[in-house]
């Protein structure tokens, strides 16, 4: 058989190659010829079996501050300076599966900065001076995916859901928390129920079929030690930042202040919960933000919308 | 109903190859085939006697090593790695080779053999530059100048120190 022939290799098994590479190899990949790269792009009907198979677990770091200038920091240290319009003034409040949330004012959206793919919502109205914890069930190109935002303020939790295809937000209150939730810093969901864990050892939980909330207290230990005790589905990882020395792997100095949104990662039978972090120093220089990130790059059907 | 225990398949260059329909099913093509009872005759292929011949030769490899999986033979075990690894690098040195497999295990349907490939092929442009690629795998940059532009817009922090 004569090369030459790989450029025509048909895109169903070009695409099967492209699922196994990192962000990286994958923009390489889809430089080297028009079949490659629209091979490249092509939304995967695998997407499920490339979770199951990546060998690129490790997560990303993003550092952004109030303009488009960003920083990637990869699982081995190798720092890629990129502009992202979309991140100039925006906040980060969730990410899972390559996939960030991200609102600007009142305007949330759907964003993956290795693939540039960015889906709208629709706007909702947030209360002011509130602490904002976010995720979302599936990631925004599945028909199940549910998007939860809570807002904490002093009496209770607002919790706005989003299901996709809605045209407007729903609104559910927790009040008579009396105190018991600290500040909420990790969210997640698992078992049709949307999880928030606070920076202390409780667990408020929502199920949008019943509309029924719960609090819990999360005890260290086996469940033989605790009997009547349910399981925590996820690992919870706090103080990452600090743990992984970002601030030196970032390069930045020992006075800036960092607030990161934390991530879910599928790993195994238990996933594990990235938590926020604010890292913060008193002489306030420089306020950067920053965001955990699966590298992965997620692309949209065309012409799809919320 | 199904007489022989074997099937006979032709290469598109005219060599039959005899092999054992336990070996076989694991193509979903020709699993097909033998249940369907079409599969006495000599089935034609329009796979190479080379690709065919190493097709085979993995299908009946991987039948080996999948009935010895419950038996503890060390020796076995490591010749058959062995093996595997030796087919890795074979095809990973050879690119026509490595392309009529694909083709060949995507049409016989053997999804074992296809993810191998794949991976492979993924492990091939792992840490190399699209020219590096494009070089190893033979392919011409086909972009106009305004496109390529386009696509190192999108991608090309990824290249900036």
């Amino acid at each position: 058989m004569a090369t030459g022939q790989w450029a025509d290799l048909p895109s169903e098994l070009l695409s099967l190659i492209a699922e196994r590479l990192g962000v990286i190899d994958l923009f390489s990949f889809s430089i080297v010829c028009k079949g490659w790269n629209s091979a490249a792009s092509t939304p995967s009907s695998q997407i499920s079996a490339q979770i199951i198979c990546s060998p690129n677990r490790a997560l990303w770091f993003l550092l952004y501050g109030k303009n488009s200038q960003c920083f990637l920091v990869s699982e081995t240290d190798k720092k890629y300076k990129i502009s992202i319009p979309e991140m100039n003034g925006a906040a980060c409040i969730a990410s899972k599966e390559g996939w960030l949330l991200l609102h600007r004012d009142d305007s949330p959206f759907f964003f993956c900065p290795f693939s540039a793919s960015k889906i709208d919502l629709p706007k909702f109205r947030k209360s002011e001076q509130c602490n904002v914890v976010a995720t979302f069930s599936a990631p925004p190109t599945s028909e199940d995916c549910i998007v939860a935002v809570a807002c904490q303020n002093a009496p209770g939790v607002d919790l706005h859901l989003l299901s996709r295809g809605a045209k407007e937000w729903t609104t559910h209150t927790c009040t008579h928390l009396n105190g018991l939730i600290k500040t909420i810093t990790g969210a997640a969901y698992a078992d049709n129920t949307f999880q928030f864990y606070d920076d202390k050892d409780r667990l408020l939980t929502f199920t949008p079929e019943n509309g029924k909330w719960k609090n819990y207290k999360i005890i260290f230990g086996s469940g033989e030690d605790h009997p009547n005790t349910e399981t925590v589905p996820f690992f919870l990882w706090r103080d990452s930042f600090k743990r992984c020395s970002m601030n030196e792997r970032l390069g930045l100095g020992e006075d800036v202040s960092v607030s990161t949104c934390g991530t879910v990662v599928p790993d195994g039978r238990h996933g594990k919960i990235l938590f926020n972090e604010r890292v913060s120093q008193q002489s306030k220089s420089r306020g950067l933000r920053g965001v955990w990130i699966e590298p992965r790059s997620p692309q949209i059907p065309p012409e799809m919308s919320w | 109903m199904a007489t022989t225990s074997t099937v006979k398949l032709r290469s598109g260059d005219n060599e039959v190859f005899e092999v054992e329909k336990q070996v076989m099913i694991q193509s979903g093509t020709i699993r097909n085939m033998i249940e369907d009872d079409a599969a006495d005759g000599e089935i034609p292929l329009q796979i190479s006697s080379r690709n065919l011949a190493k097709v085979v030769e993995w299908c009946k490899c991987m039948q080996h090593r999948d009935r010895n999986n419950n038996n503890d033979n060390k020796e076995e075990e490591e010749e058959e790695e062995e093996w595997e690894k030796k087919f890795d690098e074979e095809v990973s040195e050879d690119k026509d080779l490595h392309f009529g497999l694909l083709l060949a295990a995507n049409y016989l349907e053997i999804p074992a053999l296809l993810h191998r490939l794949c991976q492979l092929a993924a492990d091939i442009v792992k840490g190399k530059t699209p020219e590096e690629i494009r070089r190893t795998f033979n392919i011409k940059k086909d972009f106009t100048p305004e496109e390529e532009e386009a696509v190192m817009d999108e991608h090309g922090w990824a290249f900036h120190d």
